[in-house]
């Protein structure tokens, strides 16, 4: 005699049964994953760490040369914002004289990143990001005014002293402000404890004169 | 679905050897027609071999039911394991005398000697793995009189022990091996099965993942496949007369398989 509500029951017994293999493979998969996306994650941290403990340690083992290096940066930047606008002026000037068409391209191009810098720096001045600083200086060493990009370099690095791209521009404004003496100084430093690529490569090209 | 169709169904699968049952595949067909050749062949012994189920007696059975009437032939569906009572048997059967007391081996041999029949007799034994190995070895010198000729069906594992004796190697006989059905021919068989009992509306409920889940269930072994669709059917009927579900009756359902496959042991559960 069948006693079908006890087949149902071990039927239902051996589907979960059956089941089970697949179960534990899917959260196994899963326990996988996820311990692998955290150990990628812990290994970023660690290989981020050991560039930014050398530079904390280029601040304490030579405080001096750094406050001297700041001083030296300051010093000239305010001049430089004061000849400002007598700069723009003679731009403005000297673009005046060209084609009416080409003139007109180059305006509104000016205008467009003027205008993209005006609305970041109010931005900035709100909330004080880094990588704000960072686009304005980059977009002022675009536009050659390698004043503001050093002084907005020069900020980022005040800001937050572990982004490559800020040393680089303040770099490359310095050398392009004729101080290259110091810009090689400062630039050996920082490859001295980031071992930074971009930063050999730079002073390779330097020193080759391919940047100038 | 009427619970008439179910029930007819359920027994077209009930495990017989009744030669009525007897499905005709191609496989066994040209089994079948070698061993009723071998029969005509001046051979001592044939042996019909291999694993339960595989439709070994069922071949026996219908060798006998065609036969019969044909020539003098026997069948011993189950064995006899009183030595006594086997000889007794088979002088009864084929010289017709009734002895009463013991008779052994010499005695019968005497009988055989003497009673020489024109027709040599033919004697099916099946299940002769069960006879001790004295016993067999006495139907192997009987077999050697050429007075007797004997098919005999054993199952697969027990037949290497006797194939590695090696007087059973001197003797001439033929082996006929019979194995387990292949997917196609277990959807064959269970359609013939079904449109033999007329369950047309059965028959068109099993499908091609049925059949495959069936054929993985059982290996196309035929009496787990008879087992199985029997105790579908019955489960079946449990539902429809019970009233406890609204049961698909279009097509067959692979939790009823299951559940079948449950109750008669294929599945461990």
């Amino acid at each position: 005699m069948l006693d079908v509500h006890n087949l149902e029951e071990r039927w239902l017994k051996y589907k979960i049964k059956t089941f089970i293999p697949y179960i534990v493979i899917f959260f196994s998969l899963i326990i996988i994953i996820t311990v692998l996306f955290i150990f990628n994650s812990k290994s970023k941290i660690n290989t981020e760490k050991k560039i930014v403990k050398p530079i904390k340690k280029l601040e304490k083992q030579v405080p001096k040369e750094k406050i001297t290096i700041e001083k030296t940066i300051l010093q000239p930047s305010y001049k430089f914002i004061e000849n400002i606008k007598e700069i723009n002026t003679q731009k403005i000037i000297k673009k005046d004289k060209q084609p009416k068409k080409v003139q007109s391209t180059i305006q509104i191009k000016r205008q467009n990143q003027n205008d993209d810098i005006n609305i970041v720096l109010k931005r900035f001045h709100n909330n004080k990001n880094p990588s704000l600083s960072l686009f304005i200086a980059k977009k002022y060493y675009e536009q050659k005014n390698y004043k503001y990009a050093y002084k907005y370099a020069f900020i980022t690095n005040e800001l937050n002293n572990k982004i490559e791209d800020s040393w680089l521009i303040f770099i490359k404004s310095m050398i392009k402000l004729n101080k290259k003496e110091q810009a090689i100084k400062t630039l050996k430093q920082y490859i001295q404890h980031s071992d930074s690529y971009k930063a050999k490569l730079l002073l390779n090209n330097i020193y080759n004169g391919k940047f100038r | 679905m009427q619970s008439s169709i179910l029930e007819d169904s359920k027994n077209a699968f009930l495990d017989t050897t009744e030669v009525s049952d007897y499905i005709q595949l191609d496989r066994t067909s040209n089994l079948y027609f070698s061993l009723k050749e071998s029969i005509k062949k001046p051979l001592k012994m044939i042996l019909l071999y291999g694993k339960p189920g595989t439709g070994k007696s069922m071949l026996l059975n219908k060798l006998y039911h065609d036969l019969k009437d044909e020539q003098k032939i026997f069948i011993y569906k189950v064995p006899i394991l009183d030595e006594n009572d086997f000889f007794r048997l088979l002088a009864q059967d084929i010289f017709n005398i009734k002895y009463q007391g013991d008779l052994n081996y010499t005695q019968f041999m005497k009988i055989v000697e003497i009673n020489d029949n024109d027709e040599v007799p033919i004697i099916l034994l099946d299940e002769a793995q069960l006879y001790s190995n004295t016993q067999m070895e006495k139907i192997r010198l009987l077999s050697d009189t050429r007075k007797v000729k004997f098919v005999i069906t054993l199952h697969k594992t027990t037949k290497e022990d006797l194939i590695a004796k090696e007087h059973f190697q001197t003797r001439i006989w033929e082996s006929i091996v019979l194995s387990n059905a292949t997917k196609s021919e277990l959807k064959i068989y269970i359609q013939k099965k079904l449109l033999k009992a007329n369950c047309f509306d059965t028959a068109n409920m099993i499908n091609d993942k049925n059949i495959s889940l069936i054929y993985k269930l059982t290996d196309g072994n035929y009496r787990d496949t008879n087992k199985l669709i029997y105790t579908i059917f019955d489960i079946y009927l449990y539902y429809l007369k019970n009233n406890l579900k609204t049961i698909q009756t279009t097509s067959l359902s692979n939790k009823i398989i299951e559940m079948s496959a449950i109750h008669t042991g294929l599945i461990d559960a």
